[in-house]
């Protein structure tokens, strides 16, 4: 029983995963070594070797300007009077969430032997993310109209671990290649921390909070402790007894084809992280509680004029925190399905002048509560062999996306780099997007063999 | 020259295309927030139960006009309020008694006459703010400065005041009674009938003769010590307050309701208390009006801006029967949000609880606040600083 909850569970939050998106002007960049990443069926025309390639991206569906409104000479935070209900809350979503994903490459090894391509890799990978409800800024902003409000939805999480790849491309003829990459997971940690229930209930006579939380901390390294009541402590670990191995494995599995109908005509397809990881939460813990707050109790005028009203909401406060103080729970598994990433893409060089090409390319993230989406189109410029840049326009989930790539080849090292962003700009000197947006930077070095 | 000029407008105009100047907060952000604009409803608690022996215990001390009468109001050892009184009827200095008698050579019977005691302090003055006097208790003391014992005899009385008109009441027991030597004796102690609840205003002694020996100056027991022949009392009572028991009180000032609210910026607070009291006093507040901070000159008004509305009558109860009510009270600006206010001007009217009869008051009555919650319309503003 313990486990199909943990599989439920599993279900229910698999957005914690890796979905970052691939680098999708891969088709259209010739210098690039290590487009089989977007799709497993492309080919180098030689091997290869790569160390180093950061690929970052940062995803979130508000932006600052949901939360700072510039006024005359002033900037004003969305609870200033002069920002309206519908100003502030219309620019936020009932889920507001932001999520980063880094892909670090410790190093990848290409080879061609006759018409097939193997790639060998090995990667770091973390992924965080917070989510915060609507209710909560509504509440702020509007107060307590409504007598109930639902608060969950709440949730933190990240986790880290590292990928193991080998892929294998096959050209069948100068029409199709198809190519498929199979990736063996090993997690490092995983953090949930999950709001599944947080019921608030306004009334004049009282406030109640009915709170089911769960933590979920992996880590074969450490334990944390419980104190005598069970409550875990945070700041107490242990590493004593525990097994030194990872706390995840899994397997995931990427597949590609690439087919060119016509001369100058490429089309792809490709579909990314099939598959899974079996996470050991060796922390688990869950808070439950209702906490009803009715205002002090049996205040007397000592306690008024002595200051005592402090230590009352104190005592409330207290309540507080200890309904959602996190208790112990048995460990358990749980398989976490990865979000799965789909790309398409067209590319179409110039008959008159071959360097030159144009396209497009579509790309989707599924990822409960969190899905991606895009297309864009793309001009790229593939002059010499040892230049190459693109130029891509297009529109995502966040509205209107833009990027450019650029591969340069001194000898046999090529630097790529490349950056894929939305419109809507930043918070001067800082690079806190204003809008909601995704944004990835690619910046690798390959040495072509 | 021509080139690096192009390359910084190209970075300018890159940083321009990515970061929104008007978003500039290098500077700094205003942090004032206002927070519930529509609605707040927060419960207060309860509060209580303000008993009115907590109230006199000297800890939640009252002050003002409230803190005078509170330091003559005491408690028994049930409880229960009282006002207490004692003082002199008749004393005579045993020098001054022997030049009256004139030959003291042989014994002989003074008579002093009729003598009479004032009742003073606040007990006196229950039957002129229509409270009733219950349980009325008279010790009768009297001091020998002799070391030899002084028979004496007299018709005494005590005489109540009040709404229903002057009433005596003789004092038994004194008629004939000895005065021992060498020290002062409580001789007895009444306690009128219950169905006098006017206080007393005096007691009085008449015909009061005391048997005196020859020569009393040679028999002074302690020519250092007491040298007064006295007669004193001590008076007691309940407080009760009955049907017809009523105080209008006009522009009462409450100074003490100093509040700096004018920062947050409220528009409108109502609150909602409920109430239970056994006080057998039912108080009503009406006409509350918010008094503006001091002028420099030092003179105050009030604030028409603010309009403070509501129901605030608190019924009479008793411990078997308590009663409940719920008080709404709603403070509102006209015009823009409600400014500091420096104190209350309130008419106040106590009066008895209805079907209650006469009730005594105790240290245990009081008032207890069950619930209570504020509802704050408009929002509350967080001032940045």
């Amino acid at each position: 029983m313990k486990k199909k909850i943990s599989v439920f569970a599993a279900m229910a939050f698999i957005a914690i995963g890796m979905h970052a998106q691939t680098f999708q002007q891969a088709l259209f960049l010739d210098g690039y070594r290590l487009g089989y990443r977007h799709n497993p069926a492309i080919q180098n025309e030689s091997g290869f070797l790569s160390v180093g390639q950061w690929e970052n991206q940062t995803r979130n569906n508000f932006g600052a300007a949901s939360f700072l409104f510039p006024r005359e000479d002033d900037v004003v935070t969305a609870l200033h009077s002069s920002v309206s209900a519908e100003e502030f809350l219309g620019s936020l979503s009932d889920d507001n969430f932001f999520t980063g994903n880094i892909n670090f490459n410790l190093v990848s090894y290409g080879w061609r032997k006759d018409k097939a391509y193997h790639t060998l890799e090995a990667n770091i990978r973390a992924t965080y993310g917070a989510s915060i409800p609507l209710e909560i800024f509504s509440i702020a902003k509007l107060g307590t109209g409504e007598a109930a409000y639902d608060l969950s939805g709440m949730r933190a999480f990240g986790n880290v671990i590292t990928e193991v790849a080998y892929g294998y491309s096959y050209k069948f003829s100068d029409i199709v290649s198809v190519g498929a990459r199979a990736k063996l997971l090993v997690g490092i940690e995983s953090l949930n921390y999950s709001v599944t229930r947080f019921d608030m209930n306004f009334t004049e006579d009282a406030y109640t909070a009915d709170v089911e939380a769960d933590l979920d901390l992996t880590s074969r390294w450490s334990k944390i402790r419980a104190d005598e009541n069970g409550y875990l402590n945070l700041l107490d670990l242990s590493s004593k007894d525990k097994w030194k191995l990872p706390s995840g494995a899994g397997l995931a599995i990427d597949l590609g084809v690439i087919v060119t109908p016509l001369e100058g005509l490429t089309l792809s397809a490709s579909v990314l992280d099939l598959g899974g990881i079996l996470w050991y939460y060796g922390n688990a813990g869950k808070s439950e509680g209702t906490t009803t707050f009715t205002g002090v109790k049996n205040l007397s005028l000592d306690d008024i004029k002595e200051g005592n009203i402090t230590a009352q909401f104190k005592d409330v406060r207290d309540d507080f925190i200890h309904s959602i103080k996190i208790k112990s729970v048995e460990s358990w598994k749980s398989i976490e399905a990865i979000p799965f990433n789909v790309n398409l893409a067209a590319k179409y060089e110039m008959p008159f002048y071959r360097a030159l090409a144009i396209g497009a390319t579509g790309n989707y993230i599924g990822c409960r509560g969190m899905d991606y989406r895009e297309v864009r189109g793309v001009l790229a410029w593939n002059p010499f062999n040892c230049f190459s840049v693109t130029g891509n326009g297009g529109t995502g989930t966040y509205g209107p996306v833009w990027g450019c790539a650029l591969n340069a080849a001194v000898y046999n090292f090529r630097l790529t780099a490349a950056l894929s962003n939305g419109f809507g700009g930043t918070v001067p000197y800082s690079d806190v997007p204003l809008k909601p947006n995704n944004k990835v930077v690619t910046v690798g070095l390959t040495y072509d063999l | 020259m021509r080139f690096k000029s192009i390359v910084f407008a190209a970075i300018a105009i890159l940083c321009a295309a990515c970061s929104n100047m008007e978003y500039d907060i290098s500077e700094g952000i205003n942090k004032e927030l206002t927070l519930f604009e529509d609605e707040i409803s927060v419960p207060l608690g309860s509060i209580g139960p303000l008993t009115i022996g907590s109230t006199l215990n000297g800890v939640s001390k009252l002050e003002g006009l409230g803190g005078m009468v509170a330091e003559y109001i005491k408690q028994d050892a049930d409880g229960n309020l009282i006002l207490d009184a004692s003082g002199d009827i008749f004393r005579i200095n045993i020098y001054e008694l022997e030049k009256r008698l004139g030959d003291v050579s042989t014994a002989q019977t003074w008579n002093s006459g009729f003598q009479m005691g004032y009742i003073g302090g606040m007990a006196s003055l229950l039957g002129y703010i229509n409270l009733k006097a219950v349980n009325q208790k008279i010790v009768v003391s009297a001091s020998n400065p002799l070391y030899v014992n002084v028979p004496a005899s007299c018709d005494a009385s005590a005489t109540c005041m009040g709404a229903g008109g002057i009433t005596s009441t003789r004092i038994e027991g004194l008629d004939n009674f000895t005065m021992p030597g060498g020290s002062t004796k409580e001789l007895l102690t009444i306690a009128l009938p219950e169905e006098i609840t006017d206080p007393v205003a005096y007691i009085s002694l008449s015909n009061l003769t005391l048997d005196l020996p020859a020569n009393p100056l040679s028999k002074v027991s302690d020519k250092n010590g007491n040298l007064f022949f006295a007669f004193s009392y001590y008076f007691s009572c309940g407080i009760a307050v009955g049907e017809n028991f009523s105080i209008p009180v006009s522009d009462l000032s409450i100074n003490s309701a100093d509040v700096a609210i004018g920062k947050y910026r409220l528009k409108k607070c109502q609150f909602t208390v409920d109430l239970e009291s056994t006080i057998p006093l039912s108080v009503n507040i009406s006409n509350i009006r918010a008094v503006k901070p001091p002028k420099e000159d030092g003179s105050q008004e009030v604030d028409e801006n603010i309009v403070i509305t509501g129901d605030v009558t608190v019924p009479g109860g008793s411990e078997e029967k308590p009663a409940s009510t719920t008080i709404t009270l709603s403070v509102e600006a006209l015009e823009g949000t409600i400014p500091d206010i420096s104190g209350m001007l309130v008419d106040l009217n106590l009066s008895a609880g209805s079907d209650l009869g006469d009730v005594a008051l105790c240290a245990d009555q009081g008032l207890y606040v069950k619930s209570s919650s504020a509802r704050i319309t408009g929002g509350i503003t967080i001032p940045q600083e």
